[in-house]
């Protein structure tokens, strides 16, 4: 090679154009990464107490009604120790407060955004929409995307309670910008109880304990780092349980009862205990199984909920399980998150009343009771990304907005059964498919039975790689309700879709009949 | 008398040099022909325009490395040429991809621009670079000053003067803010 000094400088403009500008945006650019927290600023792992969500307490109550009043707002809170980062709150919590109700009883939550105008650092209108996950709701009170409360607004949330008991969450859902509120913060539990559950005198109290695992990435300065990778996720490197960083949680020698969701806003799991011990999954999203599930480890999708029982009576005190994360293909991994938290065994006293996990729990789910035949329709839904879309058979939000809320993927019939067909093509991406208003049993995945912890009632399938799921489900109520895909920056994306429950007899509320209202024009919470 | 003096420039170039600056010009080439197709796949669920160009880039670089390989005693100036500029052209679609976008692609989706009033645009999807775009990219540029050095002293100078351009524009164009 015969190159000249004035060749080589010349060669080396062109060089160093072409590489400076990628180089650039790799390491400091529009991504953030440079900003985010080094590994060595983070607390080392279970080295932070675990924390429980705080419960909410209603401003009213009558003979049929619980009220509730939540506000969004910004909060500064502790999540990493010694740094003040500022969140989007629910009542100034993180999670936010949990509402526990009893079956029955409706609850009227006025959800008051107080949000700023514009998010400082990322520069978007931070309007919201809360979306009681779970909950077979009217369609004006769903959480329907487009139905915003803008800042200064208020709106009151009526949730019947009728439904089973099980392990609901309410959750930001505004369009096009659930990924950032509720990476922020604006998450949190629901529970509801009903006399079958009461009567199998399961783990409660202390021993009921709520594990809301999400991840986030940090700023230097302890504010929180929001990337969206190209449209396909936002993979935090710090693991948050309950607010806290891979926390330490002291067990007593007996069972526990927990309630577990992946509040993450991309991230799948797939959790085990440290030595592969076996636990047993006694609900799923829709409530509890019909009895008692041995696993020794669960994929776990965005938003699901399991809820399982861990007896720690067999291990001496002082000793440290950990509750670790296989990572499923297509996270992005980063050091300890391997790990999600710890529980150290401790030999305090305990009471033994609810130390029990019956043999049989729920075995009349109507969901579960549903057989194949009782299909009168099939229906597929290819979730996929396409042209650089993140699609629902080919369609998105978009098109329900351009249709002025018309268009819809599906038109069953109330109270009819149907099977729903979901299919993910890629390989390359998951998605953890959420169908509001009803509870589904999964029938197969890829042809075979369904994995041993999903078999219960659910609302949310996890949609694998080259993976088709079939659903079946009955459509009680009326009314337009959304489908979507529970990674959050798909579902800003676009990647929604809404079908309508007809019902012959009647027409459905429009998910815009109670629309929100500047507060100042507010009426009384309490009728 | 052209033909004279490209076949002196051709027994210019040394043969002790060639065996080393063209072994190495093989193995860059081959690199980013497999990176193209490795990455084919994913850019084709993307927007399949995307995917087929991936496939014919890869198509073409490997091409490339056959044709270099080929035990003559030096490559062709208009081989190299061919596949100095092609690097180039391959170079530039990548910044462009990465910077401004490309003007025919789907881009990303206005997302609620008519959604409300005062709803503001979606923010744009990061154009992230990733390792293996880096290394490809490495890759491509080195191979383009092997290439660059084995062409005849004229040609060469022709084609380094092309390259500075080629950079200052890039530079200006960042500099002027037109690169985001």
């Amino acid at each position: 090679m015969k190159l000249s000094r004035r060749d080589l400088l010349k060669a080396g403009v062109f060089a160093g154009a072409a590489t400076a500008l990628p180089l650039q945006r790799m390491v400091s650019g529009i991504d953030g990464f440079s900003r985010r927290m080094p590994t060595s600023k983070l607390p080392a792992p279970f080295t932070v107490p675990f924390a429980r969500p705080k419960g909410a307490t209603p401003v009213a109550t009558t003979a049929t009604t619980d009220y509730y009043r939540i506000d969004m707002r910004p909060a500064q809170l502790e999540i990493l120790p010694g740094y003040k980062t500022v969140t989007y709150a629910y009542n100034g919590q993180v999670p936010g407060p949990t509402i526990r109700v009893a079956q029955g009883r409706e609850a009227v939550v006025r959800h008051t955004n107080m949000l700023p105008k514009v998010h400082d650092r990322l520069g978007y209108e931070p309007w919201t929409s809360v979306h009681l996950h779970g909950s077979a709701s009217l369609p004006q009170y769903d959480g329907y995307a487009s139905d915003i409360t803008r800042p200064g607004e208020s709106k009151d949330y009526r949730y019947p309670d009728f439904q089973s008991s099980r392990t609901l969450w309410y959750h930001d859902h505004g369009v096009h910008h659930t990924a950032q509120n509720a990476y922020q913060g604006l998450l949190a539990m629901y529970i509801m109880t009903d006399p079958i559950e009461q009567a199998l005198n399961l783990p409660s109290g202390e021993f009921d304990v709520p594990l809301m695992i999400g991840d986030a990435m940090f700023e230097r300065d302890g504010q929180l780092l929001f990337t969206l990778d190209d449209e396909s996720g936002m993979w935090g490197d710090v693991f948050v349980v309950n607010g806290r960083p891979w926390p330490n949680m002291q067990v007593k020698r007996r069972k526990y009862r927990f309630r577990v969701l992946d509040n993450c806003i991309s991230r799948s799991l797939d959790w085990r205990l440290s030595n592969n011990a076996p636990f047993h999954v006694i609900a799923t999203d829709g409530g509890l199984t019909d009895a008692p599930i041995e696993v020794t480890h669960i994929r776990h999708g965005n938003a699901e909920r399991y809820e399982v029982i861990i007896d720690f009576a067999n291990y001496s005190v002082g000793t440290k399980l950990q509750l670790m994360n296989d990572s499923p293909p297509n996270n992005r991994d980063d050091v300890n998150m391997d790990r999600i938290m710890q529980f150290e065994v401790v030999g305090d006293s305990f009471p033994t009343a609810d130390n029990n996990m019956p043999a049989v729990l729920n075995p009349n789910n109507p969901v579960m009771a549903l057989q194949e035949s009782d299909a009168v329709a099939t229906r597929n839904f290819r979730f996929r990304r396409q042209n650089g879309q993140w699609t629902i058979n080919g369609t998105t939000w978009a098109d329900v907005v351009a249709s002025n809320y018309e268009f819809t993927l599906a038109n069953p019939v109330k109270d009819s059964v149907e099977i729903w067909t979901v299919e993910n093509p890629s390989g390359g991406w998951f998605h953890p498919v959420h169908i509001h208003l009803v509870d589904f049993k999964i029938l197969d995945r890829n042809g075979l039975p369904p994995h041993p912890w999903e078999r219960g009632p659910k609302d949310v399938v996890y949609l694998g790689e080259v993976e088709t799921v079939r659903l079946l489900m009955r459509f009680e109520g009326r009314g337009k309700y959304m489908m979507h895909c529970h990674n959050l920056v798909h579902e800003d994306h676009d990647m929604m879709g809404q079908f309508e429950v007809i019902d012959p007899a009647q027409a459905g509320d429009s998910p815009f009949a109670v629309p929100a209202r500047p507060i100042a024009q507010m009426g009384p919470l309490v009728p | 008398m052209t033909a004279v003096v490209e076949q002196a420039d051709r027994q210019h170039t040394t043969r002790a040099a060639r065996s080393t600056s063209i072994d190495v010009a093989i193995g860059l080439a081959a690199l980013a022909c497999i990176a193209h197709f490795v990455e084919a796949p994913r850019h084709f669920e993307w927007w399949p325009a995307s995917g087929v160009a991936f496939v014919v880039i890869g198509v073409l670089q490997g091409a490339l490395a056959l044709a270099l390989l080929r035990p003559s005693p030096s490559p062709s100036p208009r081989l190299v040429k061919v596949g100095l500029w092609g690097t180039v052209a391959v170079v530039v679609l990548y910044l462009t991809s990465r910077t401004v976008g490309l003007p025919f692609s789907p881009g990303v989706p206005v997302h609620g621009a008519k959604l409300l009033p005062g709803m503001p645009i979606m923010p744009d999807g990061d154009k992230l670079v990733g390792p293996v775009d880096l290394v490809t990219l490495v890759a491509e540029v080195a191979l383009i000053v092997l290439l660059l050095g084995l062409l005849p002293r004229r040609a060469r100078r022709r084609a380094s003067n092309g390259l500075m351009w080629c950079g200052l524009s890039i530079w200006a164009l960042a500099i002027l803010g037109a690169l985001t």
